[in-house]
């Protein structure tokens, strides 16, 4: 089964990291969306629909905060899952974002493992395509970078 | 608000930080870099490549950082892998900005966990600008020497208690 991805980041280089990394992990994507902010990625969103939005905080224009609030406010973008990739480790951001909806949170810096298990999470299937939770081995395979 | 550290704390505090982040997500070696040499050798770089990045919220200040353009290009090759253009100078900018905001991220995590941090978006150094700040730390990379230098609004009054 293939997935369709958008990965909202300011950052080109950090954008292309979590493509590279989504790849290595196994998951087969269908499309990559991507965005440089929280507005560009709710335009795209009212024509397309991903599978999982992968997003950072700290964005112009529009920061990810207020992007999971419009998400969830909006009846079409509601149930796409959202996974929050940033530096801020603080336990009051990674409350907030939890609070307002995000599904998942990865903390800058992470190894790719962490990243793959997350989304294995939000989807509930492995890159493999078993359900997540169905005594699936593998879970903690080394990646090959 | 007053975060009440120490130079020689934060000093600590700003190595752990980049050094958790390099090995981590740029897959390279770290290692202290603090002699008068290096220190002098740093100084007398013209080929460097630096960013900056103001943060604000519980306090504010400003992180930045230089490193040689080979180091610059090494990062880019081990951060994007074999599956892109390697160490261009576009990916030298856009690796050097993204280290500097992951450093400050995990430098403002390692001060206080309990409160929220807005980082500006980096901003390139200006040819030959050094890194300048409060708190400086060197670091020596695989392909080069990195200088972090941090700055606390609150840093004068913090020093010494």
């Amino acid at each position: 089964m293939a997935f369709d991805v958008m990965i909202v980041d300011d950052s080109p280089a950090m954008r292309r990291f979590i493509k590279r990394v989504i790849e290595v992990s196994g998951f087969t994507v269908g499309r990559y969306l991507e965005a440089g902010n929280g507005q560009e990625a709710l335009d795209q969103l009212d024509q397309e629909w991903v599978d999982v939005v992968l997003t950072d905080i700290n964005m112009p224009v529009m920061d990810g905060e207020a992007l999971v609030e419009a998400m969830r406010q909006r009846e079409h973008l509601a149930l796409i899952p959202v996974i929050v990739i940033s530096t801020d480790a603080t336990e009051a951001r990674i409350d907030r974002l939890r609070s307002l909806g995000a599904q998942g949170y990865v903390t800058k810096p992470f190894a790719p493992e962490r990243l793959r298990i997350e989304i294995e999470t939000v989807l509930g299937v492995t890159p493999e395509g078993a359900l997540v939770g169905a005594g699936v081995e593998g879970g903690d395979d080394e990646f090959s970078f | 608000m007053s975060l009440a550290f120490d130079r020689s704390s934060l000093e600590e505090k700003l190595a752990t930080a980049a050094s958790d982040v390099l090995e981590t997500m740029f897959f390279t070696s770290v290692e202290d870099a603090d002699s008068e040499a290096e220190r002098l050798y740093i100084n007398s770089q013209t080929n460097r490549i630096g960013a900056s990045l103001d943060f604000h919220g519980a306090c504010r200040g400003r992180l930045a950082l230089s490193l040689e353009r080979e180091a610059a290009q090494g990062l880019a090759m081990n951060f994007f892998g074999s599956c892109g253009p390697d160490g261009t100078e576009e990916d030298c900018r856009n690796v050097v900005a993204e280290l500097t905001n992951m450093v400050c991220g995990a430098m403002l995590s390692h001060l206080d966990r309990k409160s929220i941090f807005c980082l500006d978006s980096p901003k390139e150094l200006p040819m030959g600008e050094e890194a300048v700040g409060e708190v400086i730390r060197d670091l020596r990379l695989d392909n080069g020497l990195l200088r972090l230098a941090f700055s606390l609004e609150e840093l004068d009054e913090a020093a010494g208690h």
